[in-house]
């Protein structure tokens, strides 16, 4: 899957009776638009930087509607004159619904105009570029992940003396805490604008590599709870977030895909098995981190790969307590996720049906 | 015209007895055992030709043990030893269960060690941490050093990788049409077979004969 957002994106209403905001409500990126119309027929004119969509097989965005009664059409996208109405059948209620334009015969664009169809209406908008699918890789999923999970650790110390750039040793003003361990991953805040991640080598201080930034006694050292995936080794951080690929099923499995123009023909290709697991010397954490994936993330999340979200399923969970052999605790998570579908056959629509009789004769 | 229709009431009395077996040998515990059981063997197949493709093992557990090997066979041949038991609602399920023996010259059952297969875990490898897992970690790293393997100093842990066998194999298992041509083996045997067969008194046994 290729994805890309349109370049230099510019809205602008159509009157005084069009609010735009960037949204603060809800959001999949945090780069999404609110737009608030208080009247019908007004619009919104995104432009952007012109881009050929030949090559490209859809318009993807997604779309987030506050709550409307209306049966009927409720707004619409114009692009090159073309209209695409948009009513309740085609959202999801009180979700991020993900929509579709076929581009393949659009050519070249360079606007988008997003008209009210009712007299009051709150639209938001995110992520909104053109894609093309392509073959997902095992490592594009891991990086999805890494950049959709987040767990806070929740504990912080202060450094107890000022540090200066290419130090290889910082000092903690909690040094028995049994929430630092020797391969902990520390983030510095210097309370302004500089914060940095460094790793420990020794609980006592000793750093993996020297540090880049000044820091003064007092400045917060918070332990972060880092997510990796296979790029690690023996230097694996404690406590971790690990993603793994433990399996890879080859698979052709047929499904249809509804654009609002046009219907396609795709096959998933792929059912991965994905372990995420956290890791963590002490268990009182631990407990405290298995809450906050299980409320974040648990049986069923969704998560934006190659700008479409995709849903990824539990399959089973263990959870392994500290053992003879002297490991840490450790909550292990499986999941089971089918990459987006390749495309098969681009069906369109049909406009005009012709069938032509011709009689070969009476009996 | 009249049509006349002959209906003979042993055909009929036979059909309904053997709609009745099937229905009570499909809800029985033992075809469910069974399932559960060619699951097990499988499993065991697939791992012994690699089948089932897990993270091969480390240079380092290469090294210590000798020559290459299927990493589950390095805990005592783990695959064999998955079980298979009746559970609630005539159902069944294959697995490691609780009160499993130490593995032979181990330190840790059957069922922990198919655990930590599928986790993956960390073993210490420092003195450096301090405490127990120093002392273990000392130990390891000294044993590892007199075996020719010289861990960095910042080396705290040995990291061993979760090899979740069982799930890999249940999805091949289940895609492969294993699953059904066990539902029809077992169908077809206990059609021939004397209806108390069918929830025979031992079902383990059972389950096993097929």
């Amino acid at each position: 899957m290729a994805f890309t957002e349109f370049a230099a994106q510019v809205f602008t209403p159509s009157s005084g009776l069009v609010t735009i905001s960037n949204n603060l409500d809800t959001s999949i990126d945090g780069s999404s638009k609110k737009m608030i119309f208080e009247s019908e027929n007004e619009s919104v004119t995104l432009s952007f930087t012109a881009i050929d969509l030949s090559d490209w097989e859809e318009i993807s965005f997604h779309v987030f509607l506050k709550d409307q009664m209306t049966d009927g059409d409720i707004f619409r996208f114009t692009i090159d004159g073309t209209n695409y109405d948009f009513s309740r059948d085609d959202l999801r209620t009180g979700k991020w619904t993900h929509i579709l334009l076929n581009c393949v015969e659009m050519g070249t664009i360079s606007s988008i105009v997003i008209t009210s169809l009712v007299a009051d209406l709150t639209l938001m908008i995110d992520y909104i570029g053109y894609r093309r699918v392509t073959y997902t890789s095992a490592e594009d999923v891991i990086k999805a992940l890494k950049d959709h999970i987040n767990l806070d650790y929740d504990y912080s110390t202060t450094l107890s003396a000022d540090v200066e750039a290419g130090d290889e040793e910082i000092a903690l003003t909690d040094t028995d805490s049994e929430y630092i361990t020797d391969t902990s991953v520390l983030e510095i805040d210097d309370g302004g604008s500089v914060t940095e991640t460094v790793e420990l080598n020794s609980r006592s201080g000793e750093l993996s590599a020297a540090i880049v930034n000044p820091f003064s006694s007092g400045d917060e050292v918070r332990v972060l709870c880092p997510v990796r995936g296979e790029d690690y080794d023996s230097a694996e951080p404690d406590p971790i977030c690990g993603i793994k690929v433990y399996d890879i099923t080859p698979m052709k499995e047929d499904t249809i895909m509804t654009a609002k123009n046009g219907v396609k023909l795709k096959q998933y290709l792929a059912n991965l098995g994905i372990l995420i697991y956290i890791d963590c010397k002490s268990k009182t954490k631990l407990s405290q981190l298995i809450m906050e994936f299980n409320f974040k993330y648990g049986e069923e999340f969704q998560f934006l790969l190659d700008g479409e979200r995709v849903d990824i399923y539990l399959e089973t969970s263990i959870f392994a307590d500290k053992e003879k052999i002297g490991n840490n605790p450790r909550m292990a998570y499986y999941y089971r996720l089918q990459p987006q579908p390749y495309l098969l056959v681009d069906f369109g629509y049909i406009d005009d049906l012709t069938l032509t009789v011709e009689s070969l004769g009476v009996e | 015209m009249n049509i006349g229709v002959k209906i003979n009431e042993k055909d009929i009395n036979d059909l309904a007895k053997e709609l009745k077996k099937i229905g009570k040998i499909i809800g029985s515990t033992n075809l469910q055992l069974h399932r559960a059981k060619r699951f097990k063997d499988y499993t065991v197949e697939m791992l012994s030709g690699k089948g089932v493709d897990i993270n091969p093992i480390s240079d380092a557990t290469r090294a210590i043990q000798g020559g290459d090997h299927n990493p589950l066979y390095n805990t005592g041949d783990l695959a064999r030893k998955m079980g298979v038991r009746p559970v609630k609602g005539n159902a069944a399920e294959a697995g490691y269960f609780e009160n499993s023996p130490l593995i032979p010259d181990k330190d840790i059952t059957y069922t922990r060690a198919a655990i930590l297969a599928h986790t993956g875990y960390r073993i210490p490898a420092s003195a450096e941490l301090g405490g127990r897992e120093g002392e273990k970690g000392a130990k390891v790293r000294a044993w590892l050093h007199d075996k020719g393997i010289h861990l960095k100093k910042s080396t705290h842990w040995l990291i061993v990788p979760a090899r979740p066998f069982m799930l890999r194999s249940y999805l091949q298992y289940m895609m492969s049409g294993e699953d059904m041509k066990a539902v029809d083996e077992f169908l077809e045997k206990m059609m021939t077979a004397p209806m108390s067969d069918a929830n025979a008194a031992d079902p383990l046994k059972m389950a096993g004969e097929i």
